[in-house]
C-alpha cells in the first residue's frame, strides 16, 4: 500500500539526510513544500481532466448539470475539483455519446446503489444539524402533512389541556398505551407540535424490540424516538427536551378486548424515579380511541418470534390482507392532558424508598385512568365521537 | 469494570515529576505506539524512551532505545524483567495489541492476553508508577438494547464468538486484577473508538477501501470516529498527568453509516443480515475481508460511547468531528484515485514517490 511505501522510502533517504531529530519548524516547511507540489500536480491533473471531459462530452455547452467544471474557468479551486472529480468521472461515463471503457468490475457492479454524484456541502450541512440521537434535521416539517392528515381528517383528534405543557424546560408526558402500533405517540406529538404555542417536538421512548426490526429502528431514530432506558431518558431530559413515556409498555399494547382502557401495571416505578432524579415535572395524558383502531381477535406470538416481533396480533385484516392489514380504523380520538404533577418535594432519599415510589406510581396511574374514564363517559359513538 | 473503584485517587493533584521521565512503550510498530513515541520525543519532559516490540519502529530513533521482545515467547516475562531492571521505566504504555482482528485468532489471543500478562508481571516486579493501556469502545458490544451513549459504568458485553472483542475484555479484566493486587500503581485504560485518518490501517479503512461495501438491509447505525491527532493527543494527556481509571475517548459526533457511504461515494450492496454475514465470512476466509463476520453487529446496531468523563476529568476533548476525521481519510483516497492511470498522469505510486523525493526530515 502506498502509505507503507512512502514510509520505507523516507527511512531510506533519512540516512543520507542529516541526523537531527524532528524539530517542528522544519517539518512545517517540508509539509508546506509537499502541499505546494500537490497543488501544482493537481492543477496539472485538473486541466487534463477538463480536457478529457471536453473530449468525451463532445459539446461543452449541452450538459447543464456539471456546474463545477466550466470549460472557460481556468481557476477552479483545487479543493472543489478534488471533491467533484469522482462524480464527474461517473457522470461522464453515463453520457450516451461517449462510452468510456470502464473496468470489468465497475461494469458488473453498476447495478448496485451508491456512487452517485453527491452534494458534499449539503451532506455536511445535514450532519451538522443532525441530533446526536440520529434525528434528521427538520423532520417535523417533512412529516407534518401526513401527520396532520391523520390528526385532522382520519382520526379527528380532539385535544384538551394542551396549555398544561410548559413552554420550555424538561418535561415528561406520561400516557396510557394502546393500539398495536404506537400511533398514539405520533398523535400526541403532532398535537403538541401543531397547537402548542412553543411548538415543542416531543421525543418518545420506544420499546426495546424496535431495535431488532430492520427498518423500524432507523425510521424511529430519524423521527427522533429513542430506546426506552434510563440513560437515554436522562440524556434527553438534561438537554431540556420534552419526553413522552408509555409506562405500560408492551402490556399496554397487547391488552385484550375486555381489558381495554384498563391501565396495566405501570412498570416498576422507573418513571417516578426518573422524574425525581432529574427534577422533571410530569404531565399526565389520557388517550381514548386508540384501543379500537385494530379489531384484535387474538395473538399468535409464537409466529411473531420468527420475525423478531414480540407481538403478532391477528386482527380482522391482518395477516389476511398482508401489509394492507396495517391500515387502522378511523375511530374518533380524544387526547386529554392533565395538570402538571411536580415531584420536587421528594429528593434523592426517596429514590431508595420503594414504598413511596410505588405509591406515587399508583397515584399517577389512577390519575390517568380517571382522565381516560371521564373521556369514555362523554363518548357516544366509536367513529363519530 | 465499574468506574467507581478507580476514581478513588481522582482528587489527587497530578504529580509534577522532575525532568527526564522514562516511558516504556510497547507496540511501537503499530499506529498508536509509533505515533505516541514520535510525540513524546518532541516533549522535553521525557528524558528516556524505551520501545519494546518484535520489530523496529519505521523511523530513526534518538533518545529512544529499542528492545526486541516477542511477547508470545514463554520466556518473555524474564526478558521484560531484565529490561525493566535496566531501564527503570516510570510509566508503561501498553499498546502492543493487534488493533484489527486477524485470521489467526489463537496467535492474536497469545499476543493480546498472554502478552499483557507478561507485561503486567514485569510491572509488578519493578516499581512502575503508572500504566496506560489502550482498549476499544467496541468492548461495550453492539446490541439492540444498548443505550445510545454508554458511559464507563456500562459493563462490557462481548459477543461470545468474537475473539477480538473477548481479548480486549480479557485484557481489561487482567488490568483490574493487577490494580487490585498492586494498588500503588496507577492504571489508566483508554477505551477509544475507531481511529480514522490518512495513515491508520484498520477495519474501517479497509472497509471503505473496498470497491463495494456490503451493508445490512434496513440498519443504519451511528458510528463514532476519532481523528489520528486526537487519539494520540488523548494518550499523551494520559501519559503526561495522572488519571487513574477508565475513560472513553471518542470523536466529537457520530455519523450514520449511510452518510459515510454517501460521502465516500461508494457502491453499497445492501443484503439481509444472514446474507451479509455470509458475504463477510467468504471475504474473511479469502483474506480479502475487512473484518470477521462476527463484527457485523457493528454494522447493525449502535455502539456509541459517552466521552464526557474524559472531558471532565482528563480535560480531553476531541477537536475534530467524525466527519472531519473521515474527510481527511477520504481526501487521501481521492488523491490516489486522481493519479490513476488514465494514460497521462502516471500511477498513484509514482505520484507519491515524486512528491516525497524532495529531501525531507523525519
Amino acid at each position: 500500500m502506498a502509505t507503507k511505501t512512502r514510509k520505507k522510502k523516507k527511512t531510506g533517504r533519512k540516512s543520507a539526510a542529516s541526523d537531527r531529530d524532528v524539530a517542528a519548524p522544519d517539518a512545517e516547511e517540508t509539509v508546506a513544500r509537499i502541499e505546494k507540489r500537490i497543488e501544482e500536480r493537481l492543477s496539472g491533473i485538473e486541466s487534463r481532466v477538463q480536457d478529457r471531459l471536453k473530449s468525451l462530452r463532445g459539446d461543452p455547452s449541452d450538459d447543464g448539470e456539471s456546474g463545477e467544471i466550466e470549460s472557460d474557468e481556468t481557476d477552479v479551486p483545487v479543493r472543489d475539483i478534488r471533491r467533484s472529480t469522482g462524480s464527474a468521472r461517473s457522470r461522464a461515463g453515463t453520457v450516451k455519446t461517449a462510452r468510456r471503457k470502464r473496468g470489468l468490475v465497475e461494469q458488473v457492479l453498476s447495478f448496485l446503489p451508491g456512487a452517485k454524484p453527491q452534494d458534499y456541502e449539503e451532506l455536511i450541512e445535514t450532519l451538522e444539524h443532525m441530533d446526536e440521537f440520529g434525528k434528521v434535521p427538520d423532520i417535523e416539517n417533512k412529516l407534518e402533512a401526513f401527520m396532520m392528515f391523520l390528526y385532522e381528517k382520519y382520526w379527528r383528534v380532539d385535544t384538551t389541556g394542551i396549555e398544561n405543557i410548559p413552554n420550555e424546560g424538561r418535561t415528561l408526558i406520561v400516557s396510557n398505551h394502546s393500539g398495536v402500533i404506537p400511533f398514539d405517540g405520533a398523535m400526541i406529538g403532532t398535537a403538541i407540535w401543531k397547537f402548542h404555542p412553543a411548538r415543542r417536538y416531543a421525543r418518545f421512548l420506544i420499546e426495546d424490540w424496535f431495535g431488532r426490526l430492520p427498518f423500524a429502528t432507523e425510521f424511529m431514530n430519524a423521527v427522533g424516538q429513542v430506546r426506552a432506558c434510563q440513560e437515554n431518558a436522562e440524556r434527553l431530559l438534561r438537554q431540556e427536551q420534552l419526553v413522552g413515556v408509555f409506562p405500560e409498555g408492551i402490556k399496554g399494547m397487547a391488552k385484550g378486548f375486555k381489558d381495554r382502557y384498563n391501565l396495566a401495571r405501570f412498570g416498576r416505578g422507573g418513571v417516578i424515579r426518573l422524574a425525581i432524579r432529574t427534577r422533571t415535572p410530569v404531565v399526565p395524558c389520557g388517550v381514548v380511541g386508540a384501543e379500537e383502531i385494530y379489531i384484535v381477535l387474538g395473538y399468535a406470538n409464537w409466529l411473531g418470534k420468527m420475525f423478531g416481533m414480540p407481538l403478532f396480533p391477528i386482527t380482522a385484516t391482518f395477516p389476511w390482507l398482508g401489509p394492507l392489514g396495517f391500515i387502522p380504523l378511523p375511530t374518533k380520538w380524544y387526547i386529554q392532558l392533565g395538570e402538571v404533577i411536580s415531584y420536587d418535594k421528594y429528593d434523592e432519599s426517596a429514590l431508595k424508598d420503594n414504598v413511596i415510589i410505588n405509591r406515587l406510581n399508583r397515584q399517577l396511574r389512577a390519575r390517568i385512568q380517571e382522565m381516560v374514564d371521564s373521556a369514555l363517559k362523554k363518548r357516544r359513538s366509536l367513529f363519530f365521537g | 469494570m465499574s468506574g467507581t473503584k478507580k476514581t478513588a485517587s481522582r482528587t489527587r493533584e497530578p504529580k509534577k515529576t522532575s525532568d527526564g521521565r522514562c516511558v516504556l512503550l510497547t507496540g511501537t510498530s503499530g499506529f498508536i505506539g509509533s505515533n505516541l513515541l514520535k510525540r513524546l520525543k518532541t516533549d522535553e519532559r521525557y528524558g528516556r524512551l524505551v520501545a519494546v516490540d518484535t520489530q523496529r519502529p519505521p523511523y530513526r530513533l534518538k533518545r529512544a532505545k529499542f528492545y526486541k521482545v516477542d511477547l508470545t515467547n514463554p520466556r518473555a516475562d524474564e526478558a521484560l524483567i531484565e529490561i525493566f531492571k535496566e531501564e527503570k521505566p516510570e510509566t508503561v504504555v501498553h499498546t502492543g495489541f493487534y488493533q484489527r482482528p486477524i485470521e489467526d485468532t489463537t496467535y492474536a489471543h497469545e499476543v493480546n492476553s498472554i502478552g499483557t500478562m507478561h507485561i503486567l508481571s514485569a510491572c509488578a516486579e519493578s516499581p512502575v508508577r503508572k500504566i496506560v493501556v489502550g482498549s476499544r469502545t467496541l468492548v461495550y458490544g453492539a446490541q439492540y438494547d444498548n443505550p445510545h451513549y454508554m458511559s464507563e459504568d456500562h459493563s462490557p458485553r462481548p459477543q461470545f464468538d468474537y475473539e477480538f472483542q473477548l481479548d480486549k475484555v480479557e485484557v481489561e479484566r487482567q488490568l483490574l486484577r493487577f490494580w487490585k493486587d498492586n494498588s500503588d500503581t496507577l492504571v489508566t485504560v483508554l477505551r477509544h473508538c475507531s481511529i480514522i485518518g490518512p495513515t491508520v490501517d484498520n477495519c474501517w479503512t479497509h472497509y471503505f477501501s473496498m470497491p463495494v461495501c456490503p451493508t445490512v438491509l434496513g440498519y443504519n447505525p451511528l458510528i463514532q470516529f476519532i481523528s489520528e491527532e486526537d487519539a494520540i493527543e488523548a494518550f499523551k494527556v494520559a501519559v503526561d498527568e495522572d488519571f487513574p481509571g477508565v475513560f472513553n475517548i471518542v470523536g466529537k459526533r457520530a455519523i450514520p453509516l449511510s452518510m459515510i457511504l454517501k460521502l465516500a461515494n461508494k457502491r453499497r450492496a445492501p443484503m439481509p443480515s444472514f446474507m451479509a454475514a455470509n458475504a463477510f465470512r467468504v471475504l474473511w476466509i479469502a483474506n480479502m475481508g475487512p473484518f470477521p463476520p462476527e463484527h457485523i453487529n457493528f454494522l447493525m446496531y449502535h455502539c456509541l460511547a459517552d466521552g464526557s468523563r474524559a472531558k471532565e476529568i482528563m480535560g480531553f476533548e476531541a477537536k475534530k468531528t467524525a466527519w472531519e476525521a473521515l474527510e481527511e481519510f477520504l481526501e487521501v483516497k481521492r488523491l490516489y484515485r486522481i493519479g490513476r492511470p488514465t494514460g497521462e498522469g502516471g500511477t498513484s505510486e509514482e505520484l507519491v514517490e515524486e512528491l516525497v523525493s524532495a529531501p525531507s526530515e523525519e
